[in-house]
């Protein structure tokens, strides 16, 4: 039955099942070839940063715990922002919670069930980090039989702490939040402080690590003071040290144990709460009429925007893009200077860069790309009302352009203040991200028709975790640095002005071809949903 | 109004529903009776354009439903057995949303709102999302939006279940005092009770096949309905 519970939790994330009961192949393939791409995109970037790192704590002998013990926290810290939001959702919010618990099957089982899943989880996030900690220091000093054994033990550990402060937070915010009316707004506040932090992080990562690899005494200071958990792992590790090992293994272990006791003893009581309401009177208002094309495209919006997942997931492009925009204006003359001397680039040439880089945060931008996926159980209310298939599907692509458009003419109006930029610019500043964001919308749509997961147990899957939205997080992240690239590369061969025109018309030409599939195999894969 | 003839549905290599025909009039309570599995939830949902079929024809009105199946919906109302809502709605939203979806008028959407939501008892929890009602909340709301744009045929899938016995009771005078306006009613039930009291023809179906249909008088003779039900169910198809 644990096995069973399991595999169930497992399926649930990552597979669809398809209304033929075949198996397919090929979308499995897909998904793991991206998540694969990503764990080796990652994998890599840490690498880089650990080879620096590496160079000013380590001397391959005894006393190199710092470095590890810096690993172990960064990888704790990364499996907890990647896994807290999960945990929220797996233990206190899958659908089959009630439907499991009154069957004969101890609530005990149910959530260690949850938790292999959710530690396999944490283990992904942490290995991504730990693992090219071990790779850089091992192919520099070699690491001796025992300090790998040590390495590995600390690695199977360091999830636990990661899956301690998310539970204890998940058991909050499910207090918190169970009895609330609005929780969209306090779970878009709780992410965002989640995000901006890591973002922060991401974004400066380089200027962290220098800094980082030159304060070796001031890290090891505070590892011993306030994180000396963590030095004791990496001493573990680096000194095969049984003594540290065994306070590691005490730090982890016991406050897992109490929250899992805390956890199991309150799952049932919190999982079947009736998820109370502040209940609303009422009162009769005049009703809008709209057309059904625009009464889809309205319902979209309104499942986006009640949807804190989805507002977070789909809109934080729009967010981003609007900031890169006020970034670009304050910083213009920087980039201009630094790509004036490097390549010797005109200033028309850097605003036109800036524009296509800017519009192509837009590509981030998923509301079209699980549309369909969100419509689940609800399929039926669509398919049997007296309404157009385009018409559908036309609603669908209205919803992502009036809650992305907004944001692509904000970031076009905002890059209208840097200084002495062209009026071609200043036209193309709308043109690009507006043309830019429709194709996204298209694509997104296209994506979730090709690769639809209708089978969901909460929202979170249809958003996060489907083929369609890897496809798109990956093509959208992809197209960023391709289109930037390419920009730059394109400097000696045309002036800003062709290259603003072939952005256009290329991305022009796609949104045309993909309208084009949408009225005829588009349709077609719609109706076999 | 609906009708059914020598429709073939196959999953793979099973035949769900094998060459059925039936004939629903305007003004007539139509029940569908069978054991689950029997092929009831697939002619429905053949009947709403929510499955494709292999072999036959649906027509409402005369419209077919393969050719212009738009049409066809734009006529009729479904009412599934789970009532599987926009759950991040309220009531009025998703009413008013079936309303515009069905281009009801402004006018007649707000008197029917009115009119039905207060029959049932639901009027004053509109404004409430729909995650937090009741499965026979849920139910009510269905079939509140399944009336708001007035179909002439109204199929429905075990619409009594989830219901309590006051709304079911709305649910039954509703539904006659509709059919003696002309509108036509085909729905599946396990309430043999139900159907004997309410339906004007009955048809009950097994393994796919139609085993007898009339009405109500000429299937159960001067037996029970329950007693035929459950003489029929143990003959081989």
């Amino acid at each position: 039955m644990f096995k069973t519970l399991v595999l169930t939790r497992f399926s649930s994330m990552f597979f669809r099942k398809p209304k033929d009961g075949k198996k397919q192949k090929g979308n499995t393939n897909i998904y793991f070839g991206l998540i694969i791409f990503l764990i080796l995109d990652f994998g890599f970037l840490f690498f880089s940063n650990y080879i620096v790192i590496s160079d000013q704590f380590c001397n391959g002998t005894t006393g190199d715990g710092t470095y590890f013990a810096l690993a172990a926290f960064l990888s704790m810290m990364l499996a907890f922002i990647g896994s807290v939001m999960t945990t929220q959702q797996q233990i206190y919010e899958a659908k089959d919670n009630e439907l499991l618990l009154s069957m004969p099957i101890k609530p005990s089982m149910i959530l260690s069930a949850r938790i292999v899943v959710l530690y396999v989880w944490a283990f992904a996030f942490s290995a991504v980090n730990f693992v090219p900690a071990l790779i850089v220091y091992a192919g520099k000093y070699a690491l001796s039989l025992s300090g790998w054994i040590m390495a590995v033990l600390c690695l199977i550990l360091v999830p636990l702490i990661s899956m301690t402060v998310s539970f204890i937070i998940a058991w909050l915010i499910q207090l918190i939040t169970s009895r609330m009316k609005n929780k969209t707004i306090f779970n878009i506040v709780l992410t965002f402080a989640l995000m901006i932090p890591y973002m922060a992080f991401c974004m400066k990562m380089y200027n962290i690590v220098s800094f980082v690899a030159q304060r070796k005494d001031d890290v090891e200071r505070v590892f011993k003071t306030y994180l000396y958990p963590f030095y004791a792992c990496g001493m573990a590790v680096s000194d095969f040290n049984i003594v540290n090992f065994l306070i590691f293994l005490a730090v982890t272990i016991i406050p897992f144990a109490i929250a899992m006791t805390v956890i199991s003893k309150t799952f049932i009581k919190i999982a079947t709460r009736k998820k109370g309401f502040a209940k609303t009177k009422y009162v009769e208002k005049r009703l809008k009429v709209r057309s059904p094309r625009m009464a889809v495209a309205m319902k979209e919006i309104r499942h986006f925007i009640s949807n804190s997942t989805y507002a977070l997931n789909g809109g934080t492009g729009l967010v981003l893009q609007i900031a890169a925009a006020i970034y670009a204006v304050v910083k213009f003359s920087t980039l201009k200077e630094a790509l004036a001397s490097a390549i010797n680039m005109s200033a028309d040439y850097v605003a036109a860069v800036i524009i296509i880089g800017i519009a192509s945060i837009g590509t981030i931008v998923e509301v079209t790309v699980c549309a369909i996926s969100l419509e689940g159980k609800n399929l039926w209310i669509l398919k049997s009302s007296p309404l157009k298939t385009i018409d559908i599907l036309k609603g669908k692509l209205y919803a992502h352009l009036i809650i992305a458009l907004p944001f692509s003419i904000i970031s076009g109006i905002v890059i209208n203040f840097i200084p002495g930029i062209s009026f071609l610019n200043r036209i193309f500043a709308f043109v690009v991200p507006v043309v830019l964001q429709i194709f996204v919308a298209y694509f997104g749509l296209a994506c979730n028709l090709r690769f639809p997961k209708l089978d969901w147990q909460n929202e979170a899957q249809a958003i996060k975790q489907s083929t369609a939205a890897f496809i798109a997080v990956f093509g959208g992240m992809g197209m960023v640095v391709l289109l930037v690239v390419l920009s730059i590369a394109l400097y000696i061969v045309i002036p800003y002005s062709v290259l603003l025109l072939i952005i256009t018309a290329i991305f022009g030409l796609g949104s045309f071809l993909y309208e084009l599939y949408l009225h005829g195999k588009g349709i077609k894969r719609f109706e076999e949903l | 109004m609906l009708y059914i003839n020598n429709l073939t549905k196959r999953y793979g290599q099973k035949v769900a529903v094998d060459n059925l025909t039936l004939h629903i009039a305007p003004g007539e309570i139509y029940g569908f009776i069978g054991h689950n599995g029997a092929g009831k939830t697939t002619t429905i949902k053949a009947c709403v354009g929510l499955h494709d079929f292999d072999e036959g024809e649906i027509t409402i009105n005369g419209v077919s439903v393969k050719k212009d199946p738009i049409k066809c919906k734009s006529m009729i109302a479904y009412i599934p057995d789970n009532p599987d809502l926009y759950e991040f709605m309220s009531g009025i939203k998703y009413l008013n949303f079936i309303a515009d979806v069905f281009k009801v008028s402004e006018e007649d959407r707000n008197a029917r709102i009115d009119k039905y939501t207060e029959l049932f008892g639901i009027k004053q929890d509109l404004a409430n999302p729909i995650v937090s009602y009741s499965h026979g909340m849920k139910q009510k709301l269905a079939i509140v939006a399944a009336l708001i744009h007035t179909p002439k045929l109204i199929i429905m899938d075990e619409p009594f279940v989830g219901l309590d016995p006051k709304a079911a009771f709305e649910v039954k005078e509703i539904m006659r005092n509709m059919a003696k306006e002309g509108t036509a009613f085909f729905f599946s039930t396990h309430v043999l009770e139900v159907a004997e009291k309410l339906c004007d023809h009955i048809a009950i179906i097994k393994e796919g096949h139609l085993i007898i249909d009339g009405t109500v008088e000429e299937v159960k003779g001067n037996n029970s309905l329950e007693d035929v039900f459950l003489e029929l169910e143990g003959k081989d198809v």
